[in-house]
């Protein structure tokens, strides 16, 4: 029974990392449509900035959280104005050129990484020890960085629906002939939710890095993972996304105890077809999205 | 064109990609008029619009607006600068409620400002007093156009461009609301319209379009009064009474 609780404590503790790590990807598809392929090389990208900070000013992972998201925030949105904005959207072709600019983004970032930070696995040792709850386990560094994953996914999730300018992302997504007719300069909108978004991979990296070991080639590992996240949340979809970040927590945690480490990545995967092929709509349908 | 226009059209041609729609409208509009732009589906009433309010280039021409020329403006620098715009479809935040709806058609102004602007939206429809907190999305038809109209009031335009507001609503419906915008002052209106005769009723002037042209132009109560005009471009049986 205690290992039990402690593998579901486990598992809604990767819940909000995973959700940290998918969000920004959601955000970036609600408002624009665009479908971020480079999503897991900049969480990568946020993640060796991170270990820079270790290595050479002793940040810890939760100290480096918002100087690296500030960073991915200012790169995301220079990607945004001077590269995404000027591709035409609409049109017969345009969710393909989009797909294609931001592979090419892909390559780009992973290939600056390699420069910056070579090709080894990096890791950062945080908080070795576990806390005790009686027969209870609980590593100490994922508790800390799933918290911090959780207050900062809070903290968006906040601005977004309670502060005007985090409406106005939101009615930007919902019709953007709507938020126009309102005043409001949705170019503008769209540079910081691809900001935010890019922030939030970035942050999401600073804390996956001292959990996970990662080099450059991990990103696309990455992509597909936030990618099933929010096919089982439901592109666009918030709500839906914190749900499946919780269930996506628990079915690897408890697969990789009862099934063992290969069986559990498959089963992202199998979940992953499961939800495209009996609930395309996502886990919630329309209800909750961005 | 006459000085106390507060917006001009002039000459302009418009269209998407190489098909021109509009060619050379040329008309005002004063303060405080209501302008009724009539005509069957596909005529170019949509266009014309979306030409007014920049969602699509102009080939020719000029628009001013009291004056200054809105030339490349974005569509949020034109509904800033006084255009009130109701699209086709009513554009609403679908999953936001009426309450934040209002509040973002008001997004530039001071918290005081969308409190007061607000009370006055909801003294114009009542009927929208409840349903503040309810998705926008949930609502009916004419709700949600009231709820289209009132954002858009909630920037303080000086003109409300709507486009066909009546669509899809019943009859009833389509006079509460027009008996509504009859006591807006201190706003012009241009309403294009497929449905006349509530247009007609409602308007001072109005201008008949057809195949992207100006074919009349009137007092709305001449071309009210003269059903074989109307029926001609805009299609028989439209100002039969309902
Ligand atoms: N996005 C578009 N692309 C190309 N042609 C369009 C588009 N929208 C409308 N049209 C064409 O422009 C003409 C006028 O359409 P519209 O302005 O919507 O008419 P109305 O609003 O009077 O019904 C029609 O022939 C229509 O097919
Ligand atoms: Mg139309």
């Amino acid at each position: 029974m205690a290992s039990i609780i402690a593998l579901v404590i486990l598992g809604l503790l990767w819940g909000g990392v995973y959700l940290l790590m998918a969000e920004g990807l959601n955000l970036i598809y609600g408002v624009m449509k665009v479908v971020n392929l480079a999503h897991g090389d900049l969480i990568v990208f946020g993640g060796l900035l991170g270990y820079s900070l270790f290595a050479h000013a002793g940040f810890t992972p939760i100290a480096a959280l918002l100087p690296v998201a500030l960073v991915l925030g200012a790169l995301g949105a220079v990607v945004q104005w001077g590269i995404l904005e000027r591709i035409p959207l609409v049109g017969a072709d345009g969710e393909l050129r989009t797909l294609l600019a931001t592979f090419g983004l892909s390559y780009v970032v992973s290939n600056t990484s390699f420069l910056l930070w070579g090709g080894q696995f990096q890791s950062i040792p945080f908080l070795q020890g576990a806390l005790r709850l009686g027969p209870i386990a609980i590593p100490e560094g994922l508790l800390a960085c799933s918290l911090a994953a959780f207050i900062a996914a809070l903290l968006v999730d906040f601005w977004l629906h309670r502060t005007l300018a985090g409406k106005a992302l939101r009615a930007t997504a919902q019709s953007p002939l709507g938020a126009a007719s309102c005043g409001l300069e949705i170019r503008r909108i769209r540079i910081i939710a691809f900001a935010l978004g890019t922030a939030m991979a970035g942050g999401a990296g600073a804390l996956v890095i001292a959990l996970v070991p990662f080099q450059i080639s991990s990103g696309g590992d990455l992509t597909v993972q936030s990618f099933t996240l929010i096919a089982l949340g439901g592109l666009g979809n918030y709500l839906g996304a914190w749900i499946a970040a919780e269930i996506l927590g628990l079915a690897e945690v408890l697969s990789q105890y009862y099934l063992g480490p290969d069986i559990a990545s498959a089963i992202i995967y199998l979940l992953f077809i499961a939800v495209l092929l009996f609930r395309p709509q996502g886990l919630l349908g329309r209800l909750g999205r961005v | 064109m006459s000085a106390d226009a507060l917006l001009e059209v002039a000459s302009i041609s418009a269209g998407y990609r190489r098909v021109v729609i509009l060619r050379g409208i040329n008309f005002t509009l004063a303060p405080g008029e209501r302008l009724a732009v009539i005509g069957a589906n596909g005529a170019g009433k949509t266009t014309l619009l979306r030409a007014i309010m920049g969602q699509i280039p102009l080939s020719a021409g000029q628009i001013r607006l009291a004056g200054e020329g809105l030339d490349s403006a974005s569509i949020a620098a034109r509904a800033r600068a006084g255009l009130g715009y109701c699209p086709e479809g009513r554009q609403l935040f679908p999953m936001m409620s009426v309450a934040e709806n209002l509040e973002l058609g008001a997004a530039g102004a001071g918290a005081a400002a969308r409190m007061r602007r607000r009370e006055a939206v909801l003294e114009i429809f009542p009927r929208l007093q409840p349903l503040l907190g309810r998705a926008a999305g949930l609502l009916s038809g004419g709700e949600q156009q009231m709820v289209a109209i009132g954002r858009a009031l909630m920037g303080e335009p000086r003109i409300l461009l709507l486009d066909e507001p009546s669509t899809g609503l019943a009859p009833r419906i389509v006079h509460e609301l027009y008996a509504a915008l009859a006591r807006l002052s201190a706003v012009a209106i241009l309403v294009v319209e497929q449905n006349a005769r509530a247009a007609l009723r409602f308007a001072d002037r109005a201008i008949v379009l057809a195949d992207g042209a100006i074919v009349a132009a009137a007092p709305a109560a001449e071309l009210r009064d003269d059903p074989l005009v109307v029926s001609a471009y805009v299609g028989a049986g439209r100002l039969a009474p309902a």
